[in-house]
């Protein structure tokens, strides 16, 4: 759907990239598919910050899962062209000094990679909501694309299934020390992505070893779930 | 030099860095390495979860192992490979174009990158190192067929079979035992004269109270300034750990890690039965050719050679998990048994003073005489002197009746048919062996030929060797002379042909007590020890070793060069499989023999087998020929 904002104006887009953003306005995501068949899209993003609303998106980075293994060769690395130089503070985090942030794509061009990449997958992020919320807001002020793809956030699916290490386990680090899972260059958004996605592989098998068949039952098993924690 | 690839995103570097540390793929160009990351899938595997199933279709993948550790496991269910990271698998299996014989599986929780069988074929194709680390490793199986299929691994699972056998296994002398009020310089006397590093002190009924060791003497005797007199109760550590002598060696090695101990009485039903030092133990990792040829020659007592006859079949274990050859297996084999059938002999011998003055040499025959023995090996010997009295023979015989239990009890079991040195048929004069060949030679009845087929491999042992290389060169003139009889003898060594079948791969046994299986002996090997022996005879080679008697034959008789290393190898194959059967029934602990089920081989090693028979076909045809049959 094409939501008509009035503003903040959409910046110009040329012609290619014109008929990109519309193919890709309607998305379907199928939940109902076998766990084992499901094509996943696992995803971290470094911003300028900590506040998903306001600081601005620096890099995407995501991977394929696709019939329960990780594509290696389909991988997103993008970096967003930045007007100008964010806060040291987030340099220290992320490691991203100010010439490379000004270095990549231009982030409309980025995000319509991203759509493209993830385009009728499920998302997968530790701490989706941050990722969900900073994308969403990046596509629709670039693109004026407002895509209802379905999100799934390891980290609630993790205690979910792994109860026993819950309490042990709250942060990614966490996790992925628990499962012996090493990260290749942590706080780099691919890097991340891949550990959280070889960390999803572990949770889909112990999905299926649950009985949960498909990423729709595993939707109603969190909302049930977070029901539950609520009231 | 490194150049940056623009499209290698930061996922693709890592993975080609982390893939360098491994061979192949550290010598691999970075495009290649490039290349084959981008076809790369990683897959997970909770522990226990199978990875690859035996299957009769080529697997659509290679897998490497990125983390954790997968285990390759026969139909049986023994664990043969145990892969880890940066390792590939199933090799054989992709390169043959045939399913996986083993059942793989995650050992440990795992991660593996997936190649697609036909990418995995493109980068043969693409790289030279890659190709020559997967191809290198199959052709040694496919062509000289000679090691040991799964050699490192299963050199772990032999020291791991070596530390699970019971306790027992390592007693080799009563122990040294002490009553509670022994005088400690009766015990300390005891100690040094039996040059041993502990004396355990026991009750009248044998039940372990204390022990007290060497080191223990220093500090709590003579620091201590305890006088001798003193009764070793008062000095030694009592309630001693002890462990039953059924319990595993493994078991001892953790008793002493954990209570800092070096020596733990042995006990059965509550009574001591011997002790078990960690000197002991570490010994088993210690069998070499060297260590036990200088164990047998130092040997002053006959009772403890049984000991070292188990660590010559030990070290033949481990060679043989090592990988190495049957050629070679067979001969270290042959002579550590020499080297302690000589001991035996030795230690007989010259004690014996009836012996004295006469000439004499002991005989190898059958296996042993062609230097061939395998680890399932009952005696063949005889001797020969030159004159002897009726009373000298008579001591010949005593003696080689003692040689004779000696030998069986080092585990060389009594031979069935009689054919030992104390058997008076075989223990004969020179010129009684001209008569008793001669006879062999010109009547040519089936009981003949087959004397001949194990008499006629002598060789001499030890003592007077002259007696027996006149006798060869005696023999050889003989047997050249008369034609018939080699004609006989090929006759009769076709009778015995190779088990290949036209409608199946093999033809198996109808043999009640060893039902499908294949004699790897007598349809197997003996095919080509049988020619060997008739080419040797003909050509008049002194050699009595299969192997070295095709050699020498060869020029004379125009076998190419090319057919004679066919011939071998194949031998060796078939040898090989022997040793391994066996090697694998000992493991399980029932006698070894030669009945193969070929079904238990996996499809690489049937078609060696399938090979190995074919070319004993061939050596028989070209008996054949030769002998116009």
């Amino acid at each position: 759907m094409i939501w008509p904002f009035a503003r903040p104006a959409l910046p110009p887009l040329d012609a290619a990239s014109s008929a990109r953003r519309v193919a890709l306005a309607r998305q379907e995501v199928d939940l109902k598919r076998p766990l084992a068949d499901m094509r996943w899209c696992v995803v971290d993003v470094e911003t300028g910050g900590l506040d998903a609303a306001r600081d601005p998106l620096l890099a995407i980075g995501a991977v394929a899962i696709e019939r329960g293994r990780i594509v290696l060769d389909a991988s997103l690395e993008v970096g967003l062209t930045q007007a100008q130089s964010t806060a040291a503070a987030n340099i220290l985090i992320h490691g991203i000094g100010g010439s490379e942030q000004r270095a990549g794509l231009a982030p409309h061009e980025a995000l319509l990679d991203w759509l493209e990449f993830s385009r009728g997958a499920p998302r997968v992020a530790f701490h989706a909501a941050f990722d969900q919320t900073v994308l969403q807001r990046a596509v629709r002020a670039q693109l004026g694309l407002a895509i209802d793809a379905p999100w799934f956030d390891a980290a609630v699916v993790a205690p979910l299934l792994f109860p026993d290490a819950a309490p042990h386990c709250r942060h990614l680090d966490d996790w992925l020390a628990h499962f012996g899972i090493a990260v290749y260059a942590r706080h780099g958004a691919l890097a991340d992505a891949y550990a959280t996605a070889e960390l999803w592989l572990i949770l889909l098998q112990a999905a299926q070893r649950d009985n949960i068949a498909t990423a729709h039952q595993l939707r109603g098993l969190l909302r049930a779930r977070r029901w539950l924690s609520v009231h | 030099m490194t150049h940056i690839i623009p499209l290698a995103n930061s996922l693709h570097r890592a993975t080609i860095d982390a893939l360098r540390r491994q061979a192949p793929f550290s010598a691999m160009a970075e495009d290649e390495l490039l290349w084959l990351v981008q076809r790369l899938s990683v897959a997970y595997f909770a522990r226990d979860a199978v990875l690859l199933p035996p299957a009769d279709t080529p697997p659509d993948a290679l897998f490497i192992v990125k983390q954790g550790t997968v285990a390759g496991a026969t139909a049986e269910g023994h664990t043969v490979l145990q892969l880890a990271t940066g390792e590939m698998f199933p090799l054989g299996a992709l390169l043959a174009g045939r399913g996986a014989a083993n059942r793989y599986s995650a050992a440990t929780d795992a991660f593996c990158y997936l190649l697609p069988a036909a990418d995995f074929h493109a980068l043969l194709a693409k790289s030279p190192e890659f190709h020559d680390f997967c191809t290198r490793r199959i052709a040694s199986l496919l062509e000289e067929s000679q090691r040991a299929v799964q050699s490192e691994y299963a050199l772990a699972l032999d020291d791991e079979s070596r530390f699970s056998r019971p306790l027992e296994s390592l007693v080799r002398r009563t122990p040294l035992s002490a009553l509670p009020a022994t005088p400690l310089v009766d015990a300390l006397a005891a100690l040094v004269a039996a040059r041993v590093g502990s004396v355990v002190v026991a009750d009248a009924a044998g039940q372990p109270l204390g022990i007290l060791t060497l080191k223990d003497v220093l500090a709590r005797v003579t620091l201590a300034g305890v006088p001798l007199d003193t009764p070793i109760s008062a000095v030694m550590t009592p309630d001693p750990a002890t462990l039953s002598v059924d319990a595993p060696v493994a078991d001892a090695l953790v008793l002493m890690a954990r209570q800092g101990i070096h020596h733990i009485p042995l006990v059965r039903e509550g009574k001591l039965v011997g002790v078990v030092s960690e000197k002991d133990i570490f010994a088993l990792r210690r069998l070499s050719v060297e260590g036990i040829t200088s164990a047998i020659a130092r040997s002053e007592d006959p009772a403890r050679l049984p000991a070292l006859a188990l660590d010559i079949g030990d070290l033949a274990h481990s060679l043989l998990a090592q990988g190495m050859d049957a050629e070679n297996l067979t001969a270290i084999i042959s002579s550590l048994n020499d080297r302690l059938t000589e001991r035996i002999i030795a230690l007989e011998s010259e004690a014996d003073a009836a012996l004295a003055g006469l000439r004499w040499c002991w005989l190898a025959l059958g296996s042993e005489g062609r230097m061939e023995q395998t680890l399932a090996t009952d005696q063949d010997n005889a001797l020969i002197f030159t004159e002897a009295s009726e009373a000298q023979r008579d001591a010949l015989l005593a003696f080689a009746l003692r040689v004779n239990h000696r030998l069986d009890a080092c585990g060389f079991p009594l031979c069935r048919g009689g054919i030992m040195a104390s058997n008076p048929k075989w223990c004969l004069s020179a010129s009684g062996w001209q008569q008793q060949f001669t006879q062999w030679i010109d009547h040519g009845s089936p009981d003949s030929l087959l004397n001949a087929s194990i008499f006629f491999d002598f060789r001499p042992l030890t003592g007077d060797a002259a007696l027996a290389l006149d006798l060869r060169a005696w023999l050889n003139r003989a047997a050249q002379k008369n034609q018939r009889f080699l004609h006989q003898m090929a006759g009769n060594a076709l009778r015995n042909r190779p088990p290949l079948g036209l409608v199946r791969d093999f033809v198996l046994s109808d043999d009640n007590a060893h039902p499908r299986t294949i004699d790897l002996k007598l349809n197997g090997a003996t095919p080509f020890v049988d020619a060997a022996r008739i080419f040797a005879l003909a050509s008049g080679s002194s050699q009595t070793n299969t192997a070295k008697r095709l050699r020498a034959a060869a020029p004379a008789l125009r076998i190419p060069d090319a057919e004679l290393a066919d011939w071998n190898r194949a031998f060796h194959f078939l040898q090989l499989l022997r040793l391994r059967h066996q090697h694998e029934q000992q493991r399980m602990r029932i006698a070894p023999d030669n009945h193969l089920d070929p079904d238990t081989l996996n499809p690489l090693d049937r078609r060696i087998l399938k090979e190995a028979l074919r070319q004993a076909r061939k050596v028989q045809a070209r008996l054949a020929l030769d002998y116009q049959l």
